[in-house]
Parts: C-alpha cells; structure tokens; sequence
C-alpha cells in the first residue's frame, strides 16, 4: 500500500524517485484505459505517456479534492480522444448494417471474461467504441460526451444505443453464453 | 431491463479493472518527453520575451530614423520654456514693471495703420505672422524715427511670411511691456471680430525695449490692460524677417539680438542630438574558453530508489566527488559563431549568434577503494574503450549547438575605438559526445549518448571589450570575459552535478550592414 498524498506531495518537487513510484502503482491502470480507446497497442503506450507527462507536469493544479486517479484517469481519457482526434479516425460508422434488435442476458455460470470483452470492443468501430468507452465504463453523461466529442447530445444517445447493440451482437457471435431472449 | 443493467454493470466493471503492463522503457520515455517540454517552454518563453522586447522598441521608436518635429527636444523646449530674450529685461523695462498702470508713451504718435494697410494678409494662419511682424517693424523702428520705420517697415511686412514654429510666452511682463498690448488693438475691431487692422497708434516708447513678437489672434486682442489677464503670444522664428533685422542700420537691444542668435543654434544641437541610428551588423566570432569544473552533489541522485545506474551507497557519491575535485584544472574549450547585430543610437547592442561550442576535460580513472589512480598517464584516444574501459583515463568531449542572445552597452571615450559591456546568454543543445563516467566503484563506462550527459547546457556570460573600426564598415572586436554555466552538464539523476565556468576571450569581425 502506497501512501499517495507522500508520494504526490513529493511529485510537486519533481522528485524522480516518487515519480517512479506513481508510475509503477498508475501506469497499468492508465495503459488499460488507453488501450480501451486505441485498438494499436504502441498508440496506447503513447498516450499513457503523454498522459504521464501531463500528470506530472499538472500536479500542481491537482488541490487534493477528489480522487487522484479519478483525476489522472480523466487526463488519460481526453490524451486517449486527442490521440483519436489526430489520427482522424473520429468519425462514426454510420453505415454499420442494421443490427438486429435482440435483448441479450448474460449466463449467470460463466459470466463474459476480461480479454473476451476487449476483443469484442476492440472489432466496434471506433466511434461506437469510443462512445461505449465513455458513456458505459467512464460514466460521462450525454451533456459531457457530446462536449468531448464535438457532437450534440441526441447524437450521442443514438451511436450509444446503436452501439450498445453492436457489442451485444459481437458478444453473442463470439460467445455461446450469450443468448438470445427474443425480439423487443 | 434489469438484465441489461446487469450485463452492462459487468462490462464496466471488468473494463474498468482492465491493467496492462507497460513495457519498461517506458517511464525513461516519460522523463524525455518532461525534458523536451521544459525545452519547448524554455524557448517558448524566450522568444516571446524576444518579441517582446522587439515591439517595445519598435513601439518606443527606437528604431525610428526620423523623429518627427513635434517630438523633438527643439519644439518642446520651444513651447515649454520662455525665450531668454523675453526674461532679459533692461532698467526701463523694470522701471516699467514697477508702475504697470502707465500708459506708454511715444513721441511718434503717427497710427501705423497706413503701414498695416498696406499688407493684405490672407485669412489663414499667416495672417497672424503678417500682423505680429508689423509689431515687430514697429517695435524696431519705434526706437528710431518714424522715416526708418516706414523704410523698414514697407519692404518686411510686405516679405512673405511663413510661419513654422511658434512659441508661446507666459510670461507675466508680456501684458506690460509688449508692444501689441490692447490699446494697440482697436476695441471696435475687437467687438467686430476683426483682428486684422491695428486702428490705434502704438504708444510705445522711442526707445528700443525688449522685443516680445505676440500673436495678434483673437485672444491677444481681447486682452485689457489688467495685469492679471493671463497672455498666451507666440514668436514666429521666421528667418526672413529676422534677416532683414539684422541686415538693417537698426541698432537693436541687446536682448532681441539674444532672441535672434540664441534658437537657431539651440535647435541645430538639439535635433542632432535627436537624431536616431540604427544599424544591422554580421560578424563571426571564435572565443576561446579556459573552463573548470564546479562540482557538488547530484539534485535528484538517489543510491537505493533508481535502476538506472548501478548505484551502490552515498559513500560513493562523496568520495567521486573528491576524485572530481582532486583532478579539476582548467581546460582549452572553444567557441565559435556567426552574428547577427542591432546597434541602436550607437549606445545598444542586440545580438543573435548561432554556432558550435566544444567542452572537454579529463577524466582520470579512478580506484574508488584507494582513492588512487590506476593509470597514471591519461589516454587520449577513446577508441579503445567503445564498449568500455576497465582502466585508464580520457578525454572527455561535449560537442553543442550554441544559439546565444547578447546585449552589449557601448561607451564612446575616443572616436578611435569604442568600450563595450555586455551580457550574454546561450543555450547549448548536445550534439555529440564521447566520455566515461562514473558508474560505481572501480567501475566506469563509456557512452556516445546524451544519457547520462545533459541535453540541453544553459551558459551566461559577462564580458568587456574594445570595438576597433577599420575602415567604414568593418570593426574589429575583442572581448574578455567570464563564463559560467548554469545547469551541470549532467543529468539531475547522476551522481554528481557538474558545472563549466571559466574565463574567454571573444575576438569578432564585424559587417556592417546599413545604418539608417
């Protein structure tokens, strides 16, 4: 267990040694988010870096409200959406087939698996990954997604249904535990 | 729905919990990029500063070639200060002082208006220097008789006359002792509004007093012979009439002569005075360096947190710092640039210069447990030692860009040559490099890279100098100095910081360019 308050105190004063040890207790975490949003795995490691260096060189705005990681984890988020931002691949799929409204369950035995999970995100396009990404796992609000993103907000309601639909689908093509419940 | 929450709950919890390893050169990454940012911000920062400056003299005019008029020390001392030739005052004039009440009195009562008739004066602002050089015929030719008045008077008023500068008088004697006070002026023409016609007879004194050429605008004639009315005259420093005074058989008070000789030699000195230079110099510079190491302990150097190196204990910083201190002497390094110069009002100097600077030192290898050498005879071939040495010592060498900005400050005792202090400032960015560095005990290594080497070198640089002209546009240049880096030429990580500081001798031919 790391004493975080030390460790980022001392941070502030661009101790190398305590920010070694944030990296070593931070890096995996913000390495897992990036890859999240960026399929490629150097272009994660990029952004975490950069992630990395705006953390440390942002400390001094970090006023110790709030969780620390929530803070680094946002930092990560938006180096991870400029990353996307840069390489233009923003834009959304709007030609994605029809998907076929089916409401899926998860098998209470053999819940879904970390890896299967990525797998499947990692074959969205990228921006009904990015906006699972962000509405599902961060917990970002429409109002705030559609802020990020640049779009309005009903827009992000509907990529996130028809992404939601999406995975779902992937999910259960890739999987036998996910079934089929029937129409809606 | 309730499904839906579940499965959407378990995506987010198993994404959320989702950690990778990165790879481990990663974090080295991470502090390249904080060293490269704190660069992109340092020169971020100094060019603004540059550009600051820039448009601070640009604004301020300093590389302006032609002050405009109404700037000039010349038309503010004009306006700001009562001509001399007004304040001398002569016995009559203080006797006149002490009884202001007194209407002057003239022996010549003949009204100048024949004289003032004569003159058409166009209703532009000439027409106000037409009618004070009628006063200031009458004031001359008051102190002699009327015929040289007329004689005098016809062929300068009727001179053209161009009005260039004025100055305006506040002085107190004015309403006293000039000779267009009111009752000079009609007061039907005053309430008329006419300003052009002087109705009245001057009752001025034959005598020649202290001339004060006034305005005869509006304001000047609505004036009264109350004392406490605040005048406002202007003097026309046209040189036609002024000529034509002198050129005359006139015998003229002293003072108007003081008025007559003293502004236009006044004015010469102040506008060369005024006058701007700015110049544009190239020049190419070599500066050799006798340069020592300033040692002390290493900032962020920690024997037990980092893998970096193969740090032992702390027991080996202190006694590398001792071996550091034992063998330090001064060394030959060198610079050399090219120049790009600014002289404003030959006083200030700006210069940019971009060029090459070399740092190097011995570095004798050590047995950290004897505290002896282990070679005594340094080698100075590296080449044996690229993957390594075991022993020996070397000649360690950092090769930088060197991009410097510079002000200098000159001082002009002899036309001859010229002083010059100056400061200077240089950001040395590693090139090249091949050095040994202490690694633990008994154990040194070699490396071609900027690891653990210092990227960036941060060097100020306080000099004087003699500026040598030959010929028209070159100088000669020669400059002593000192040199002091300001950051170690290693990483903070090491385990020692090391800085360069030393003496030097700049020598410099100059180009100039232009001068404007």
């Amino acid at each position: 267990m790391i004493d975080l308050e030390t460790i980022v105190d001392q941070c502030k004063r661009n101790d190398r040694a305590a920010q070694a040890a944030l990296y070593k207790w931070l890096a995996p975490k913000l390495l897992g988010l990036c890859v999240r949003y960026l399929q490629n795995r150097d272009e994660a490691e990029d952004a975490m870096q950069d992630a990395f260096v705006k953390i440390f060189t942002g400390l001094s705005s970090y006023k110790g409200h709030g969780s620390f990681e929530g803070w680094a984890k946002r930092i990560a988020v938006n180096t991870a959406l400029t990353a996307l931002k840069k390489k233009r691949r923003m834009a959304f799929d709007r030609n994605l087939q029809m998907i076929e409204d089916k409401e899926v369950q998860e098998d209470e035995h053999q819940p879904l698996s970390m890896e299967f999970i990525l797998k499947c995100l990692h074959q969205l396009p990228v921006g009904y990954r990015t906006i699972i990404n962000l509405y599902l796992i961060e917990k970002f609000s429409h109002a705030e997604i559609a802020e990020k993103l640049s779009i309005s907000e009903s827009t992000s309601r509907s990529q996130f249904a028809r992404a939601r639909q999406a995975l779902m689908k992937l999910l259960k093509e890739n999987n036998s535990i996910i079934k089929t419940a029937g129409h809606g | 729905m309730a499904e839906d929450e579940n499965i959407n709950d378990h995506i987010r919890n198993m994404m959320a919990a989702l950690e990778m390893e990165p790879k481990a050169s990663s974090f080295d990454v991470i502090m390249k990029k904080m060293e490269k940012r704190k660069k992109r911000r340092f020169f971020f920062i100094l060019f603004a500063g540059i550009g600051l400056l820039s448009g601070a003299l640009l604004l301020t005019g300093a590389l302006r070639t032609e002050p405009l008029l109404a700037e000039s020390p010349v038309a503010s001392s004009l306006v700001a200060e009562p001509v001399e030739a007004t304040k001398a005052k002569t016995p009559r004039v203080a006797q006149r002082e002490a009884t202001p009440s007194q209407p002057f009195k003239t022996q010549d009562t003949e009204p100048l208006q024949t004289t003032a008739d004569r003159i058409k004066a166009p209703k532009s602002f000439t027409h106000e220097a037409q009618v004070n050089a009628k006063h200031l015929v009458s004031t001359i030719a008051s102190s002699k008789s009327s015929k040289s008045q007329r004689a005098l008077a016809k062929p300068f008023v009727t001179e053209p006359v161009g009005v260039v500068e004025a100055i305006q008088t506040t002085s107190k004697d004015h309403t006293d002792h000039t000779i267009s006070k009111t009752n000079s002026v009609s007061e039907n023409n005053t309430k008329a509004g006419s300003t052009n016609a002087i109705t009245q007879p001057v009752t001025e004194s034959p005598v020649a007093e202290p001339v004060e050429i006034v305005e005869a605008n509006k304001q000047n004639s609505t004036r009264t012979n109350d004392s406490s009315a605040k005048p406002a005259s202007f003097i026309f420093l046209e040189p036609k009439p002024l000529h034509l005074c002198t050129a005359g058989s006139l015998t003229m008070d002293d003072s108007l002569i003081a008025l007559l000789t003293e502004l236009p030699g006044a004015n010469l000195n102040e506008l060369q005075k005024a006058k701007r230079s700015f110049s544009l110099l190239l020049a190419i510079g070599v500066t050799p360096q006798l340069g020592a190491g300033l040692f002390s302990a290493g900032k962020n150097y920690s024997s037990s947190s980092s893998t970096l190196y193969d740090r032992r204990t702390d027991e080996f910083q202190s006694q590398y710092m001792a071996i550091k201190r034992k063998q330090n002497a001064f060394q030959p390094d060198y610079l050399y640039n090219f120049k790009l110069g600014f002289v404003f009002d030959n006083t200030w100097e700006l210069w940019f210069s971009a060029g090459r600077q070399t740092i190097q030192y011995n570095e004798q290898i050590y047995s950290f447990a004897t505290g002896a050498p282990i070679l005594t005879a340094p080698q100075v071939s590296n080449t044996a030692y690229s993957t390594g040495p075991e022993t020996g010592g070397i000649k360690n060498t950092f090769n930088y860009w060197s991009y410097a900005i510079e002000v200098n400050r000159l001082i002009r005792p002899r036309r001859a040559f010229q002083l010059k202090l100056g400061a200077g400032f240089h950001v040395n960015n590693l090139s090249s490099s091949h050095y040994v560095y202490a690694v633990s005990d008994n154990k040194y290594s070699y490396s071609a890279k900027n690891d653990p080497a210092s990227e960036t070198l941060y060097i100020a640089d306080l000099n004087c100098g003699i500026i040598k002209p030959l010929g028209r546009r070159f100088q000669l240049r020669a400059s002593p100095g000192i040199f002091c880096s300001l950051n170690s030429m290693f990483n903070s990580s090491y385990v020692i910081s090391q800085r360069t500081c030393g003496f030097q001798m700049e020598v410099a031919l100059a180009f100039r360019v232009f001068t404007k």
